[in-house]
This record gives C-alpha cells, sequence and structure tokens, in this order.
C-alpha cells in the first residue's frame, strides 16, 4: 500500500506506523468530567467499514505526522495531510 | 548466502576490495568524511531562515525533499522545516558556529558530523544495484540530480541525493549501521562486480 | 521412446541426461521434465494424495495437478515440483513422491478399498474413541499420511535477492495479447514491464499454429521479445510469475537459477520483484479444463491444450493411440495436428449434437471417426488401456493408449480477483469472466474471454494503447494485423451423469463426484463449505482445474445457476512462491541490520561476549582466562566497580538535542515531574507516561545552556519516545517553539563507576577543576575538552550507585576514549563491564529498569510517585488518577530475599502467601528482576507485591514451578545497596 505524503511523495507502507483514530481531540484536563472525557479519548473508537481518519507516522522518511483518510474495506487513500497543516486550517 | 558473506560475521567490516564479479566493477563506493550539521527551524520561522541562508550562503533552502548546493556548503531537504547541511571544507566547529550565527533565533543547528558515515556510490550498474535496496523509484525519469530523500536501503535509514547523471549518489547512513550498509550493498552488488574504496 | 521425429522448439543437437525414480533417461535442451518423460514412455509419475491412484502427466502448464515430483537432492531438495515446469538440465534428479515401495507398485493404494470410509469429511466422523489413541496411534499415522511432498531439513544454500521496480505498465503474460499490449506501449515510449512465466515467451503461440501479420506464431513472439528487449525503457522478465497483487504494488517471483544445476556465481536462485505500476495489462490466457467422468484420472487422460503443446512444442506424444473427447472446435484442431504428425487419431467424442461443416469435412478427409451426440463413460486400464463410449448407438468399448479432453476454457483470472472481485459466468462464452478488475488494471486476450487469435491480438493492442494514453504517452495508429488460426467455438461440458466409479472433480486433493454428494447432503451447500468440507480447491494448484467442474456440479445438484452459486475467494498466491523469495537478503543474521556501537571493535579485542539489545549487539561481559563461567565474570566486574572502578559503553540510549524557547514547557507537559525550573549546567531524572497513565519510559534530561537541553531515552524506546515527542510537537502543541534533532548517533558515551572515577576521569579532562566535587556535584552537566581538545560533555550520573560519570565524545572518538580510560585507570585496575554487570548493580540498588517498565506499571507502582507534580497537567496525568490505578492494593515495588540464602531467586517466580495452595486466586504477585548478587554474596530480586512496601519484612512463598524452585522469601526494601546513596556523593 503506498502513502502520498505531503512531503516526500509515494511511498510505502513499511515506512510508515499506525497510531490509530485521528478524529478525537486531547480533552482539557482542567474540566470537570476529564476523567471521562479522557477515557473516551484514549479507549472509544468507531470501527467504519469504510473511510477512516487515522494517523500515520512517516518515521522512515521525514518523521511528519499525517492525518490520512483511508477505506478500511478496499485500502484506497482519498487524502493525506501534514498535521501541522491540519492544525493551520 | 551469497558468496562474499559465506564468511563475514555482521560485525566485521569489508575490507577495501574487489569483490564478486570480476573485471570492471560495476558499482564502486568510497566514504568521504565531511562536516555536517542539523538545521531546524523554529516556529512559523522557514521563511526568515530561509532569507537568511540565502543571503549568508547564496542559495535559498530546499522547500521539499531536494539537494541545493551554493559555495562549498550543500543543504538538503529532510522534512519541512529541516534540513541537513554538509560542508566540503569547514570543520565541524566552523560549520556549527556559521549556521548558528545565519539562524539567529530562526532555527537550531547541531553538529551530526560524527552521527553518519557518507558513502559515495556510483558505477554502470549503480542503479540495478540500488533497486534491491530501496523501496523508491530511482529511474532517471523521477529522480535525477538534485533529487534528495530520506527512506530506507536494506531496512537501514538513510538520507540519500543525486550529484550528478553518471550517476552519482551520496548517502548518509548511521554510524552504527555503517558496517551492515557496506554489507547489503555489497551482497547486492556482487553479481554485477563491487568495489569498496 | 514416443518422441516425434520431427518439428518442436527442442534442440534435438543438445542431448541432456536425467534421471527419474532411480532410472537414467535422456532428452533434449528445450525439454520440460514432463515431455522427457512423456519423449521416454514414462506413463506414472506420482501416486494421489488420498487414494494413491497412479497418475501421469495431465497438462503442459502450471495448472499441473498430478506430476508433483521432488526435484534434486540434499541441502537443495525440492518438494511438490510441477514436472511441466521444470526446465530440463544435464544431471537433474527429480524423484516421485507419495509412494511406498514405488511409484509403479504403492502399498497405500489399499485405501481405494476404503473409500466408502474415506469420504469427504471423514475425519470429522473418525479417530474419536478411544481418545487415548489419538496421541498413540491416529495423530502419528494421520500425520504420516498427509501431504504429498517431504519437506527438506537442511538449510538453503542458496541466496535471494528482492528488487523493487516502478512502470508505466505492467504486462503480465507475454502470449499473443500481452505482447501485442507491451508491444503498443512500448512503441508510444512507456516504461514497460513484461512478465511470463515460461523461458520462452509467447504463449499459446509457441504451442498452437496461428499466423499473425504474416507470420507464424511462434516467429512473430521471437521478432516482438527481440524488440521490446531492445528498447531502453522496457524490462522483459522471463522464468517469472507474477503471483499476486498486494494493494498497489505486484508480486513477481523470477526463477533466475532454477534451471540450472547450481546458480551462476554471484546470482540469486530467485529474485522477488515488488512492481509498482501506473497500469497493468492482464493478459495471462486461459487454460483448458477437464471433464468429470469415471477413471477420469487414469494415466494417459490429459487436457487437450496440453497434448497439443506435446506435440507441437517439444515433439513428443503421450500415446500411440489417441482418442479426443471435448465440446469445443479447438480440440478438433489438436485431433487435426495429432493425425498430421503421424498418430493414430481412434476417434474424435463430441457431445454436442453438431459441428461445423468444415471441421466434419476436414475429419472424414483425413478418415478421423467422429461421434457426436456421445460421451466418454469410463476409462478404463491402471495406466489407460481402453475407453467406454455412450453414443446414439449405444456403448462401445474403444482401445486407447491416450484421451485428450477439453471441457471449454477456463481464462486465468486469478489476479483480477486479489482485491476481492468475483467474477461472473459467462454462458455465451461459458466462461468465468471479471467486469470489474482491481483499479489500473485491464485484461486482455483469452484472460477477458478473446479465445480466437485475432481478437486476442485486437484487445491487447486496445488495452496497451489505453494505458499509455492514460499515463501520458501518444499511440500512432498501427495497422491492423491479419491473423488465422482455429475456430474458438465450442459449449462448456462439465461432466457426464452417471453413478458409476471414482469420477474425480479435484485431482490433486483426491475429490469425486459422490463427495460433493455427501457434501449436499450433509447441507454444506455454500460453496465456499463445500471447498472445506471436502477440500476441493485447496491442494497447491488452489483449484485450477477443478473449481469451476465443482461448482457446475454443486450448482447442479443444488438447483441453482453457475452465478448463483458463485465461486470461492481468489488469493495470493497464484503459485506457490519459496520462502528464500520472500525473505530475500534478510534470514538468518541479516533478519535485521545490526547497529554497532563506537567502542564495539574495542570490546570484541578485549574478548567481550556479546548480547543482542534490539538491533544493537552490546558488550555483555568480558571473561577473563580462566573463568570458568558468566557469573563468575560478571562478580568480578561488580566488584572491581564497587572496589575501584570500572567502564560501560552506554551509548546506545537514545539521546535527543532540544533547543528553542519553549523546552522548558514542553518538557514539563511530556514528563511527570517539573523541568522547566531546571538550571544550566544540571540534569534531572525524568518519567514519562502514556495518556492511559502507565509508565512510557525513564531517563535524565540535563540543561546545557539556556535554550539547550539534552534528553536520554532508554535503548529499547528511543524511537517509541521520538516518535511521540513528534506528536506532541506536531498534533498536540504545534504552538511551541522547540527544535528536536536525534543525535543518538552523533555522541559515544562511556560510564566510568567507583570510587576511584573522580581520579581516573582527571586524567584525562582537559580542566580537571572542572570534575572536582563542587564544581561538578552529583547530578550536574558540563561541556568541556578531553584527551588534548576532543569536545566532550560530562554527566554526573550513576545508575551503578557508586560514584558515576557519563562522559560524551564525538562518536569518532569512541574508542580513543575507551582506550585512554583504560590506560588513566590502569593503576586503579579499571575494569571494563557489560550489561550483564551493569543490570547486578542496578538491581541491588533497587533502581527500575526495562522488566519493570513493562507497560503495566504506573508512577506510583514503581515507587516513584512522589516524583509526579500536582501542579501542573502533562501526557497521562489524568487518566493515571483512575481509582484503578490509585488503589492501595495495586502490585507494589519491593525487595525480594530469599530467606535460606543459597536459594536462587529469579524473574518470573511468583508470590503467594506461606502454606496457601499455588492457584491464581492466591498470587500475590511476581520477581521481575533477579540477580546473585555479588555485594550482597547472595540471591535477591525485585517485583511487584499486592499492597507493595506496606508489607516490607512479611515472608512469602515463592513459587517457580516451571525450574523447580518452591522456598520462603522475605520482604524487603528493594534498595538494598547503600539505601541512602552516600557513596554516589563522595
Amino acid at each position: 500500500m503506498l502513502i502520498d505524503c505531503p512531503y516526500c511523495g509515494a511511498r510505502d507502507s513499511h515506512e510508515f506506523t499506525y497510531r490509530g483514530d485521528a478524529t478525537g481531540t486531547r480533552p482539557d484536563p482542567a474540566a470537570e468530567n476529564a476523567g471521562e472525557a479522557f477515557h473516551d479519548y484514549v479507549y472509544l473508537r468507531d470501527n467504519p467499514a469504510g473511510d477512516h481518519l487515522g494517523w500515520w507516522y512517516h518515521g522512515a522518511g521525514c518523521r511528519q505526522w499525517l492525518k490520512v483518510s483511508r477505506n478500511t474495506l478496499t485500502h484506497a487513500i482519498n487524502a493525506v495531510r501534514l498535521a501541522r497543516d491540519e492544525v493551520k486550517s | 548466502m551469497s558468496d562474499i558473506l559465506a564468511n563475514l560475521q555482521p560485525d566485521e567490516p569489508l575490507e577495501p576490495g574487489c569483490y564478486g564479479r570480476e573485471g570492471v566493477p560495476g558499482v564502486t563506493v568510497k566514504t568521504v568524511d565531511l562536516a555536517l550539521a542539523s538545521l531546524i527551524a523554529g516556529r512559523n520561522a522557514v521563511a526568515p531562515l530561509s532569507d537568511a541562508i540565502k543571503a549568508g550562503l547564496g542559495v535559498p533552502l530546499p522547500q521539499g525533499p531536494q539537494f541545493a548546493v551554493a559555495g562549498g556548503v550543500a543543504l538538503i531537504g529532510t522534512g519541512p522545516g529541516r534540513w541537513i547541511v554538509v560542508a566540503e571544507e569547514q570543520s565541524a566547529k566552523a560549520l556549527l558556529e556559521h549556521l548558528e550565527t545565519l539562524a539567529g533565533s530562526f532555527g537550531s543547528a547541531t553538529d551530526q558530523s560524527d552521527a553518519s558515515i557518507l558513502f559515495e556510490i556510483a558505477g554502470p550498474s549503480v542503479r540495478d544495484t540500488l533497486m534491491k535496496m530501496l523501496l523508491i523509484d530511482i529511474d532517471p525519469a523521477s529522480f535525477k540530480p538534485g533529487s534528495a530523500a530520506t527512506t530506507q536501503a536494506a531496512l537501514i535509514g538513510t538520507t540519500f541525493w543525486q550529484i550528478d547523471d553518471k550517476p552519482t549518489y551520496r548517502f548518509l547512513v548511521a554510524r552504527s549501521y555503517a558496517v551492515a550498509f557496506v554489507r547489503a550493498l555489497a551482497v547486492s552488488a556482487a553479481e554485477f562486480g563491487f568495489e569498496l574504496a | 521412446m514416443s518422441r516425434l521425429a520431427h518439428g518442436g522448439l527442442i534442440d534435438r543437437s543438445r542431448p541432456l541426461a536425467f534421471k527419474f525414480a532411480g532410472k537414467s533417461y535422456a532428452g533434449y535442451a528445450g525439454d520440460t521434465l514432463a515431455s522427457a518423460l512423456i519423449a521416454n514412455d514414462v506413463k506414472i509419475v506420482g501416486r494421489s494424495f488420498k487414494y494413491h491412484r497412479p497418475r501421469g502427466i495431465m497438462t503442459a502448464g502450471s495448472e499441473e495437478p498430478n506430476a508433483l515430483v521432488a526435484l534434486r537432492s540434499g541441502a537443495r531438495h525440492e518438494p511438490n515440483t510441477r514436472a511441466t515446469m521444470v526446465e530440463l538440465f544435464d544431471g537433474l534428479e527429480a524423484f516421485g513422491q507419495n509412494a511406498f515401495p514405488s511409484l509403479g507398485f504403492d502399498a497405500m493404494a489399499v485405501n481405494q478399498l476404503l473409500s466408502r470410509f474415506i469420504g469427504a469429511g471423514f475425519y470429522y466422523k473418525t479417530f474419536m474413541w478411544p481418545k487415548a489413541f489419538w496421541e498413540l496411534l491416529y495423530e502419528p499415522v494421520v500425520r504420516n499420511s498427509a501431504g504429498i511432498g517431504i519437506a527438506g531439513a537442511e538449510p538453503d544454500p542458496d541466496h535471494y535477492e528482492k528488487v523493487t521496480a516502478y512502470c508505466d505498465v505492467l504486462v503480465i503474460g507475454a502470449g499473443a495479447a500481452g505482447l501485442t499490449a507491451a508491444l503498443t506501449a512500448a512503441r508510444a515510449g512507456a516504461r514497460v514491464i513484461i512478465a511470463d512465466e515460461d523461458h520462452l515467451p509467447g504463449g499459446r503461440l509457441n504451442s498452437e499454429n496461428v499466423v499473425i501479420g504474416g507470420h507464424d506464431g511462434a516467429q512473430y513472439a521471437k521478432a516482438a521479445i527481440a524488440e521490446l528487449s531492445s528498447l531502453p525503457k522496457v524490462r522483459v522478465l522471463t522464468r517469472t510469475t507474477v503471483f499476486g497483487i498486494y494493494d498497489d504494488t505486484y508480486a513477481a517471483v523470477e526463477r533466475v537459477g532454477d534451471h540450472l544445476a547450481v546458480p551462476e556465481a554471484f546470482k540469486p536462485r530467485q529474485k522477488l520483484w515488488r512492481i509498482i505500476p501506473k497500469r497493468t495489462i492482464l493478459a495471462a490466457g486461459a487454460i483448458s479444463q477437464p471433464i468429470v467422468f469415471p477413471g477420469n484420472d487414469r494415466p494417459g487422460v490429459m487436457l487437450a491444450q496440453g497434448l497439443q503443446t506435446y506435440i507441437n512444442r517439444y515433439a513428443v506424444t503421450p500415446g500411440q493411440h489417441v482418442a479426443f473427447f471435448a465440446s469445443n472446435d479447438a480440440a478438433w484442431t489438436v485431433a487435426f495436428e495429432a493425425a498430421k504428425a503421424g498418430i493414430d487419431v481412434a476417434a474424435i467424442i463430441d457431445p454436442r449434437p453438431e459441428i461445423r461443416a468444415d471441421l466434419a469435412a476436414e475429419a472424414k478427409v483425413r478418415g478421423l471417426r467422429t461421434l457426436l451426440g456421445a460421451v466418454v463413460e469410463q476409462a478404463h486400464g491402471s495406466t489407460l488401456k481402453a475407453i467406454s463410449v455412450r453414443g446414439s448407438q449405444g456403448t462401445e468399448r474403444i482401445a486407447v493408449d491416450a484421451l485428450a479432453v477439453s471441457g471449454g476454457h477456463s481464462p486465468n483470472i486469478q489476479l483480477a480477483c486479489h482485491h476481492r472481485g468475483r467474477p461472473d459466468w459467462n454462458e455465451v462464452k461459458g466462461a468465468l469472466l471479471v467486469s470489474e478488475p482491481p483499479p489500473g488494471m485491464a485484461i486482455a486476450g483469452a484472460a477477458a474471454g478473446h479465445f480466437a487469435i485475432s481478437a486476442c491480438v485486437a484487445s491487447g493492442v486496445e488495452t496497451g494503447t489505453k494505458a499509455a494514453v492514460d499515463c501520458g504517452y501518444s499511440v500512432a495508429k498501427a495497422p491492423v494485423l491479419a491473423c488465422s488460426g482455429h475456430s474458438a467455438d465450442g459449449s462448456a461440458f462439465f461432466h457426464v451423469k452417471t453413478q458409476k466409479g471414482f469420477a474425480f472433480v479435484d485431482l490433486q486433493t483426491d475429490v469425486t463426484v459422490k463427495d460433493i454428494n455427501i457434501a449436499v447432503r450433509e447441507g454444506f451447500r455454500s460453496v465456499e463449505h463445500l471447498k472445506r468440507y471436502t477440500a476441493l480447491g485447496m491442494g497447491a494448484d488452489q483449484g485450477k482445474l477443478s473449481n469451476l467442474n465443482g461448482l457446475a456440479i454443486l450448482a447442479e445438484k443444488t438447483g441453482r445457476t453457475i452465478q448463483d452459486t458463485g465461486t470461492t475467494i481468489y488469493r495470493p498466491p497464484y503459485t506457490s512462491v519459496s520462502f528464500g523469495a520472500l525473505v530475500g537478503h534478510h534470514r538468518g543474521k541479516d533478519f535485521r541490520p545490526t547497529r554497532l556501537t563506537p567502542t564495539h571493535f574495542w570490546a570484541k579485542k578485549l574478548g567481550a561476549k556479546f548480547t543482542e539489545t534490539g538491533a544493537w549487539l552490546r558488550a555483555q561481559y568480558f571473561p577473563k582466562p580462566g573463568e570458568i563461567d558468566w557469573l563468575q565474570t560478571v562478580q568480578r566486574e561488580v566488584k572491581a566497580v564497587r572496589s575501584s572502578a570500572g567502564m560501560i559503553d552506554v551509548s546506545t540510549f537514545g539521546k535527543i538535542d532540544l533547543q528553542g524557547p519553549d523546552v522548558g514547557q514542553f518538557l514539563d507537559r511530556v514528563y511527570v515531574n517539573t523541568f522547566s525550573t531546571l538550571p544550566v549546567g544540571k540534569a534531572r531524572y525524568g518519567v514519562m507516561l502514556r495518556e492511559d497513565g502507565m509508565v512510557m519510559d525513564d531517563g535524565t534530561t540535563a540543561r546545557l545552556s539556556d535554550a539547550q537541553w539534552v534528553m536520554t531515552t532508554t535503548t529499547v524506546n528511543a524511537v517509541k519516545v521520538f516518535s511521540h515527542l513528534e506528536y506532541c510537537l506536531q498534533v498536540l502543541w504545534p504552538d511551541l517553539d522547540v527544535r528536536m534533532a536525534s543525535i543518538s548517533e552523533q555522541w559515544a558515551q562511556i560510564a566510568l563507576a567507583g570510587p576511584n572515577a573522580r581520579k581516573i576521569l582527571q586524567k584525562i579532562a582537559d580542566e580537571p577543576g572542572r570534575v572536582e566535587n563542587a564544581a561538578l556535584p552529583v547530578m550536574g552537566a558540563t561541556q568541556t575538552s578531553v584527551m588534548g581538545g576532543i569536545k566532550a560533555r560530562i554527566f554526573r550520573l550513576s545508575f551503578s550507585g557508586e560514584l558515576g560519570y557519563e562522559v560524551a565524545v564525538p562518536a569518532r572518538y569512541g574508542e580513543k576514549l575507551a582506550e585512554a580510560l583504560v590506560a588513566a585507570g590502569e593503576q586503579f585496575g579499571i575494569t571494563p563491564y557489560g550489561t550483564e554487570a551493569l543490570a547486578m548493580m542496578r538491581i541491588e540498588k533497587g533502581h527500575v529498569s526495562g522488566p519493570e517498565l513493562n507497560g503495566q506499571t504506573t508512577v506510583t507502582d514503581i515507587g516513584l510517585g512522589k516524583m509526579a507534580s500536582k501542579k501542573k497537567d502533562y501526557i497521562g496525568r489524568t487518566l493515571a488518577e483512575r481509582p484503578g490505578l490509585v488503589d492501595e492494593n495495586r502490585l507494589g515495588f519491593v525487595g525480594i530475599m530469599p530467606v535460606n540464602k543459597k536459594n536462587v531467586v529469579r524473574a518470573g517466580i511468583h508470590l503467594l502467601p506461606l502454606g496457601a495452595p499455588a492457584t491464581v486466586e492466591n498470587d500475590l504477585g511476581y520477581i521481575s528482576s533477579a540477580t546473585q548478587s555479588a555485594t550482597l554474596g547472595h540471591a535477591v530480586g525485585v517485583g511487584f507485591l499486592k499492597g507493595g512496601p506496606k508489607r516490607i519484612g512479611e515472608r512469602l512463598r515463592a513459587f517457580d514451578p516451571l525450574r523447580g524452585g518452591d522456598f520462603e522469601v522475605e520482604i524487603c526494601s528493594p534498595h538494598f545497596y547503600d539505601p541512602q546513596g552516600d557513596r554516589v556523593r563522595v
């Protein structure tokens, strides 16, 4: 499977490590329900048969964290963005 | 087990010499000892850092995986806001100070002159050999003089770039992996003839 | 001998000698093992899987189910090799399989008599009683009879390679369609790779009499390959099977040296090609299908397409009196070619009621007997002697020694289904075809159902054009090639309906029609269930000749259409692949690259024994002559450190350079303790958690200047921590201005420890005053130089518990530093030590390390709860406060001492209350690290106990059933040696 790294270009998935779901945001630790919010953030996941948004780390390349939209059934990759570009928008 | 390696332990360095098929070697390798540093841009500081480097060295920082050279200093992009700097004629200390002065608050430099071994690899069969170690495309249509890549060669991390269209390549490999890298290169090049300087 | 006097693509000027099943034979260059065996009248080449029936060669290709032989002997022994795919070489040695004592007489053939009891699924209904017989009798018997070939037991002496290649267009198959497609794309300037499993490209062009563009098919193929090979952007791969698609990557194996007695010097035996194309054309052709009827497995029954190849390409005939049983025109063409070659054609038997006038006429002219609307009811003889034919006039027996069958054609669409696709049944063509191949793939030629040569060629040109255009090239319109060949008409015919005898559906797994009946009767009606229950399609040929007939028969028996019955899932590999090819260079010691420390060769010269820590080789201990075992060595090393001085390379720890205005804040957010307040010139021990509250790693971070810090991590977690920190900076806190670079490789670092450490260090430091006690107190960090001008960083850190320093110099000076320390320390008896002594000393001190940071422990569990700041957020803080992670009954870090000092404490021992039965319910904890302490004179351990340090003083049971230990221990503080830390402060 090839992942189109925005910096390096298309690279084999061997160069990456997969972290997991990229739809969550780190909760506010000072909030009242922080414990529950962190529990959901760390443990709960949707498991779609279809498009999925995940974090991939290009460790063997530019060492950038990438947000990848990938179809879990066909492995087709819809979009790849640098984490730092995600945050800007 | 390839004949070359039949008796060589993984921690025994290959001695300089010719290996594999006899005749004109298909691949030649030598090491080059140059000052190296890593340069990293501060937050939102890529533009001013690049301006400062351009003013000081004569060439702007590459914005992608490319290799640019001016005045005896080569800049190789390894990631967004990150570069490796190679100096032909400066000492490690001089290069580091030079970069720190130019970068100012816009970036940080670290000496990396001992972190990697720089291999210069060339020869008529160099592409056919590298195809056995790399997962990326080095066909002239896709990878040209000035192209660079940070990737893996035979599972060993490397940053490499192409310096001319013979083609000649320069590979930076972590010092701890240097023996393993030459070993993998020798096996891959054996059928073409391999010379280690 | 059954060699024809003329013809064939063999080289009669190059005879070759070979052996099969102990006998010597002769063949020619260009023969396969199969064609040479046919030339030598060898009828029986194997015994079938279950019933041990004699089997002969059935095909001329990789779909061969029967002729599975063992090739070569010794270390290169290779079982289950298809004789049809073996290029004959001089001195080749092959053996029959699955027969005892010989292929000719196999004792296990008695199984046929038991066929009533060993039909499909019999092993679900047998071998159950008595229970004790399973291990003693049933399993050994089953194990012995399972499989066909026997695997070799010696290491593979050949080497293998892997290659990655990119291209615009990958053409799979170099037959008529593949060659025309490749030529079209290549002439347009595209980067083309064309691969064919044969050594001679051309596919059916080398076996059939066709004309392309005025040239004989084989000549056309030769010229096409010559042109393709001459183009610099084209790569021609022969002897190469593309065996699977893995997302964007096509995998192929090139059999570089299989056809040689020994691979050429420096070349691999096989090469794995990982091909990443922009477009693919699957031109893999089609194979003919057998017909199911009683006795259809008799040696002598062969596929018509195979017979054609043997006659035309190899100039051999499997029989002197050949009959044809087929439902398509192509087989009639083969019959005419056989007759032309001088072979006696006994009859052409065709179930169709009518035949084309021109074919009937030619048969008449040649004097060939034809029976229309007829079927073969049974094949007779242990090797074929006769057939029973049932026609409109009744049944008759015809004497034959070969029967060529063809029930239709099966396009080789497997690769097109490797992305979960399924083919559709095309009633008109009588074939399974794929309408939606994987992205970027087009199917051409017979693989797309174009069985006539002109349609084949046209589809090659069409797909080649589209592929080149899609890649951005422009294709000049080429003149249409005029082609002529045989008629492609026919209808699919699957089986002869009868109740008699063994009618085989899958020859490789010995599945008969009766087995399908059993499966249906017992409710296994889905095609996937049929496969697993009967084993149909599960052999090495993966059902190439059986799946279609099987599913057609299943459809009939369950009253469904073929389309509704569907196929099983197609998976890679298309044909079997050796492990060597999949592994390439990375086997044995090269499984992954070895990392060497900067002092590796220095340590080796001193005789160090090395251990693997991840990819690193680290010195484990330094034995001296006369020492009887590692423990003696290690205890000597420890005593030397504690009494005077020792040195160990600690370069393998991760080292990270952190610069920028926000480093202090960043460190506060990733460590449990505070770093932003750390003064310049000091180091601090820190613990990092995962976001779930568990300890991830520990290390020391030093502040070298206002804005420059250096962090260390453990060796094994270096990569993990770095990627974690990158995640924090890029995803969580992109507003922080931190510039992070790995400097693990830049610095060689040696730990110097012992009461004389400072004295030794001062001898090599350029400014000895900089390392005086007051100038560099405990946890101090300084940048200075050593050995006459070599820049150095010196950290006053101790893992051993003695006065200690870590000295870092640029890595090229690592050995020089080691040698300088040895020289400077000689008068103090400085002793190099390794990872074993390091471990012994840190356990004596009660420091936690890898076995304690096991992903299941919190910072409180490991006894460092006080370190965790309550004033700031950090990664893992919130979930570390979960009730379950702060419960006082959690397993807490303690020391363990044997009551009887002679008992050996080991890691892995579990702790139980005294006198309580050893059950999981009574389990109180475990020992994580242990050592035979040189300093204390007996074994001690550290570990985790329910309730932790509260239970210091208690006596418990140490239970070690696997290693035979069961003794009393006392719980104590884990800090056995110098708990106050006085020795570090001297």
